[in-house]
C-alpha cells in the first residue's frame, strides 16, 4: 500500500483535522483488515479500528518522522487488538498454550457444504479454527513482521512456545485454505 | 540424514531458524527446497485469501464519521480534566491502597503520640494542683497552730501542743520532699520549700521540747516573720491553687 505524503502527516501532527481525516480514510480498510485477522470478528474489528485511530490521534505528537507511518499505525492497531482481546468478556484468560494444543475440529473443505461457502466464509472458518493466541502470533509474525522475540513478549509467552504456536496456526490454515483455493 | 520437518522448513521460511547448520542443510537440499517452495506458495495463497476480506470502499468515510465526534472530546480533554479525574474518580490500584494505609498509619501514630503528650501534661497539672492543695491545707493548720502558740502568754506548752507539733512536723517533711521532687521545682517553688525548711526547724524544736518549757522561748521561733510568711503563702495558695 502506498504511503501518504509526509506533508499530510506533518499537518496532522500540528493539529490539522482535515489532514487526520485523510489519514483515517487512507488507512481505515487496512487497519480494519488487520484487526479482523486478529479477532476473526467484524464487530470487534470495527471497534478496534476506531480505538486505533483515536489512540493514534492522541499519540500523534509523539510520532517520530523517521519511522514509517504505516508501521507505527499498525503497531498501535496490534496493541489495541491485544488489549481488546484481553478485556473482552469472551476472551478466555485461560487460553494458554496447553489449551492451544487441543485438537480443533476444522471444517473439512471436501465436505459437501464447502463448495457452497464463499471465500469470506472460508476465511472466517479458517481463522475461527485458530485460538486467539495462534491468530495473534501468526498475524504478528507473518503479516506485521514482528520478530519471534517481539511477538513472544507481546503475548507474554516464551520464544519456543511462540514458534510452536505459529507452526500450529500455519498447519491449520494450510489444511483449511490451501485446498479450497487450489480447486 | 533424518528428513526435515515442516517445523524446520517454516522456521527457515520465517527466517527464525536458530540452527544455522540445519538451515544450510535445508537450503542445500533440492528436496527441502522443493518443499520450501511449496510452503511459500501456500503461505501466499493464505495471504491472498485473507486479503480478500475487503471492507466497503466507503469504510474510511464511515469510520471518520464515527470517530470525529470522539476526537473533538479528546481535544477538549485538557490537563485540568485529567486532574479532575484523578481527584474525583476513585483510583483503584495497589499503590493507592498502600498510600491510604500509610497515611492512616501515620495519622494514627501522630494521634497516639499527641494523646500521650496531652495526658502527660494533664497528669502533671493534676499532681501539681493536688500537691498545692495539700500544702495549703498544711499551712492552714500550721498557721492556726502557730497563732495559737503565739497567743498563749505566760503558759507552758501542753502535751497536746507537742503532739500537734509532731503531727505537723511529719506532714511538713512529706510536703518538703514532695516539693523537692516536683517537676515545677522553679525559683518561686523553692521559696515555699525554704519556708517548709524553716517550719521544719521550729516544729522540730516544739516537738522535742519539754511540757513545762516557758512560752518565751517559743516566741523566738515565731518571730522573724515566720508566721507572716506562713499566712502569706497560705493566702496565695488559696487564691491560685498552684505551687508558688
Amino acid at each position: 500500500m502506498r504511503e501518504l505524503e509526509q506533508t499530510i502527516i506533518q499537518n496532522a501532527i500540528q493539529g490539522d483535522k482535515l489532514a487526520f481525516r485523510c489519514i483515517v480514510i487512507h488507512y481505515a480498510k487496512i487497519v480494519n483488515n488487520l484487526a479482523y485477522r486478529y479477532t476473526n470478528n467484524q464487530t470487534s474489528a470495527e471497534d478496534i479500528s476506531q480505538e486505533t485511530f483515536i489512540k493514534a490521534f492522541k499519540a500523534l505528537p509523539k510520532y517520530k518522522v523517521e519511522a514509517k507511518f504505516s508501521t507505527w499505525l499498525y503497531r498501535i492497531a496490534t496493541n489495541a487488538s491485544i488489549d481488546y482481546l484481553r478485556k473482552s468478556k469472551n476472551h478466555k484468560s485461560t487460553d494458554s498454550l496447553e489449551q492451544s494444543n487441543e485438537h480443533i475440529n476444522l471444517i473439512e473443505p471436501q465436505t459437501q457444504f464447502s463448495e457452497q461457502l464463499d471465500l469470506n466464509q472460508q476465511l472466517h472458518n479458517a481463522l475461527g479454527g485458530l485460538t486467539e493466541t495462534e491468530r495473534l502470533a501468526f498475524t504478528m509474525k507473518h503479516h506485521q513482521g514482528f520478530s519471534i522475540q517481539e511477538t513472544a513478549d507481546k503475548l507474554k509467552i516464551n520464544n519456543n512456545a511462540c514458534k510452536q504456536t505459529i507452526y500450529r496456526a500455519v498447519q491449520k490454515l494450510r489444511k483449511q485454505l490451501t485446498p479450497m483455493v487450489s480447486t | 540424514m533424518k528428513p526435515f520437518t515442516d517445523y524446520d522448513l517454516l522456521m527457515v521460511y520465517l527466517n527464525e531458524c536458530e540452527d544455522k547448520h540445519l538451515e544450510q542443510q535445508i537450503l542445500s537440499s533440492s528436496e527441502a527446497c522443493e518443499r520450501l517452495k511449496q510452503l511459500e506458495n501456500e503461505m501466499s495463497t493464505i495471504d491472498n485469501v485473507i486479503d480478500s476480506n475487503t471492507t466497503d470502499d466507503e469504510y474510511g468515510h464511515q469510520l471518520w464519521n464515527k470517530i470525529s465526534g470522539q476526537l473533538e472530546q479528546v481535544e477538549k480533554y485538557t490537563w485540568l480534566d485529567r486532574l479532575k479525574n484523578l481527584m474525583f474518580i476513585p483510583q483503584f490500584s495497589l499503590a493507592s491502597v498502600a498510600a491510604v494505609f500509610a497515611a492512616s498509619l501515620t495519622f494514627y501514630m501522630l494521634g497516639s503520640y499527641s494523646n500521650k503528650s496531652i495526658n502527660s501534661i494533664e497528669n502533671n497539672n493534676y499532681a501539681s494542683q493536688l500537691l498545692a492543695q495539700n500544702v495549703q491545707y498544711h499551712l492552714t493548720q500550721t498557721d492556726h497552730f502557730l497563732t495559737q502558740v503565739s497567743n498563749m502568754p505566760e503558759q507552758s506548752q501542753t502535751p497536746m501542743m507537742i503532739s500537734t507539733a509532731k503531727h505537723l512536723l511529719s506532714s511538713n517533711r512529706i510536703y518538703k520532699t514532695a516539693l523537692n521532687n516536683s517537676p515545677e521545682n522553679q525559683t518561686d517553688n523553692k521559696k515555699l520549700s525554704q519556708l517548709l525548711v524553716e517550719l521544719d526547724q521550729v516544729l522540730t524544736e516544739m516537738s522535742n521540747s519539754s511540757p513545762n518549757q516557758k512560752q518565751e522561748q517559743l516566741y523566738q521561733y515565731t518571730q522573724d516573720q515566720l508566721l507572716y510568711k506562713v499566712k502569706t503563702f497560705n493566702q496565695q495558695l488559696k487564691t491560685d491553687n498552684t505551687l508558688i
